[in-house]
């Protein structure tokens, strides 16, 4: 747990120094879908099936499918930054860990959205469904953690009435008597 | 009573000096205004004993000569420059420094000669009986005091009233400005002390004057006195100090609800959650009781909701109403399964469920 945890730890930190980090998960994908060089789809959908999301993996795009219906924006968000996890921790590499049944479906998704498109070209799709395996639960630790990171991030990210003088005072007193 | 007070003061004085202790050890970026502070701090905390009039005699006994008075005095001008010092230095515009340091230059030149002329006064008539003890020293031969001893209690009172009202002045202002809510309040609560400061350094002064106009007030200077020193000196370090308990107490109650609030969806997630997969999920509900480290309960509670949702899903994936991303809120998340969990006391749970969906 301790290394799953250091793993997780040092991936946020990246997204952290680097500034991907914000509380609007959309925001975070435009910022990642920037920085990978290739568009990178969030698609709500009312899914049927065994999974609350996943991430469809294509030659030239990533889609993320969650679950739009039936539960909460957190739990969307969480399910989102599930799938941001296999995209971004070292070694979650397999290329399917869906049912059959399940990959059906997310297909016929797909097609609805990207006519006429092969299964061929998916090269990767992983669910979130179960957290059977290392990988599904370190994605896991890493949408709790990062949800948790953005939940601290937001009090200070909004709108301050302050300039930027007397926000540079307050922020160095608040050091000074913490 | 009063020594009560003061006895509890020192206390106060003594925690705050340790948390002041422990913050210059963690911050690494400017460390001089909190070493400025931390030197005021200790000098509180030194002070605030030879209020004590047991302590004072005891010490001027051991020095055989009225060692309190100067040494009192020394140490509060000491108290009120480096606090003045510190919130000069943290609350002006780093680039002006140079005015600071003028600021702080100017103060020091005053401070040392109150002191030198108290002092210089003082030795005039060292084992005078206004100075033996303090004001304790006084209720041995009640009436006006002599013209000297009542001019260097004004000359180093004034000197003190001088560094508390510019450090009251910046306390009230930055507690109006400071945005953040433990800061903010604990400025307030600082002020309060600081206005209290000053009320001490009124009643000091306005005594010598009433007695030397041969006007006795009809209490006791020394009670009063005690009482304005524990009176200030609580609510300055109880407020300086907020910013480090206040979200400690703060998170502490937050850890208590999340607690509470997971114990009380324990039974619904065990009914929603028997056919999904958990992660690190308790062994027994004693298991689950037993989780405990207040660090913990904010992970905890969230868990609990997220594996909620995914049983929710999991058993009843025909689940209608559309939410979208914005406003995530954990609080509301949770307010909502507790209504479920609520619900479930007296009907099935499919029927709560119908009855519900779509309402998030």
């Amino acid at each position: 747990m301790g290394r799953r945890r250091a793993t997780v730890d040092h991936v946020l930190g990246e997204l952290r120094r680097r500034d991907f980090l914000h509380p609007d998960v959309r925001v975070v994908c435009q910022r990642l879908s920037q920085d990978r060089g290739r568009p990178l789809h969030l698609i709500p959908l009312p899914l049927r099936t065994s999974i609350s999301g996943a991430w469809l993996g294509m030659p030239d795009a990533d889609h993320i499918v969650y679950q739009s219906v039936g539960s909460s924006a957190l739990h969307q968000i969480h399910v989102i930054w599930h799938e941001i996890g296999h995209m971004l921790l070292p070694g979650h590499a397999r290329t399917c860990d869906v049912d059959p049944a399940t990959r059906d479906v997310l297909m016929k998704v797909l097609n609805a959205l990207v006519p006429n498109l092969s299964p061929a070209v998916l090269s990767r799709i992983l669910g979130r469904g179960g957290f059977t395996d290392d990988q599904e639960v370190e994605a896991e630790v890493f949408a709790g953690a990062a949800v948790r990171v953005l939940g601290e991030l937001a009090p200070t990210s909004g709108h301050r009435n302050l300039t930027a003088a007397e926000a540079q005072i307050v922020d160095a007193l608040a050091r000074e008597l913490c | 009573m009063l020594t009560v007070a003061l006895v509890a003061t020192v206390v106060v004085a003594a925690v705050a000096l340790m948390l002041r202790l422990r913050m210059l050890v963690r911050v690494t970026v400017d460390r001089r205004p909190g070493h400025v502070l931390a030197l005021g701090f200790t000098a509180w905390f030194l002070a605030v004993p030879l209020e004590i009039e047991s302590f004072a005699v005891g010490v001027d006994n051991w020095a055989g000569w009225a060692l309190t008075w100067p040494l009192l005095h020394v140490i509060a001008c000491a108290g009120g420059f480096f606090t003045q010092t510190f919130f000069w230095l943290a609350t002006t515009d780093p680039l002006q420094r140079t005015k600071v340091a003028a600021l702080v230059r100017r103060s020091a030149v005053i401070g040392v000669s109150a002191l030198a002329v108290g002092l210089i006064l003082f030795a005039t008539r060292p084992r005078d009986v206004d100075f033996l003890s303090g004001p304790a020293g006084r209720m041995a031969s009640p009436g006006p005091v002599h013209p000297l001893a009542a001019l260097s209690y004004l000359v180093i009172v004034s000197y003190f009233a001088y560094t508390i009202a510019s450090f009251t002045s910046a306390s009230w202002r930055w507690a109006a400005k400071a945005d953040l809510p433990w800061l903010r309040r604990g400025l307030r609560i600082h002020t309060v002390g600081c206005v209290l400061g000053l009320v001490f350094c009124v009643h000091v002064a306005g005594y010598q004057l009433a007695e030397a106009v041969g006007i006795t007030p009809p209490w006791v200077e020394l009670e009063a006195d005690g009482a304005l020193v524990a009176l200030s000196l609580l609510p300055a370090f109880v407020g300086v100090t907020a910013p480090v308990w206040g979200p400690c107490i703060e998170g502490f109650a937050r850890a208590a609800r999340h607690y509470r609030h997971r114990r009380r969806l324990y039974p619904l997630w065990r009914q929603l959650t028997g056919s999904t997969v958990t992660l690190d999920p308790p062994r027994s509900e004693w298991h689950d009781r037993l989780r405990l480290r207040p660090g913990q309960q904010h992970a905890l509670v969230y868990r609990r909701v997220i594996e909620l949702w995914d049983g929710l899903l999991a058993l009843h994936p025909t689940m209608s109403g559309e939410v979208g991303l914005d406003g995530p809120d954990l609080a509301e998340d949770i307010d909502w399964w507790l209504g479920i969990a609520r619900a479930v006391r007296s009907r099935p749970l499919d029927d709560v469920l119908a009855a519900y969906q779509g309402q998030l």
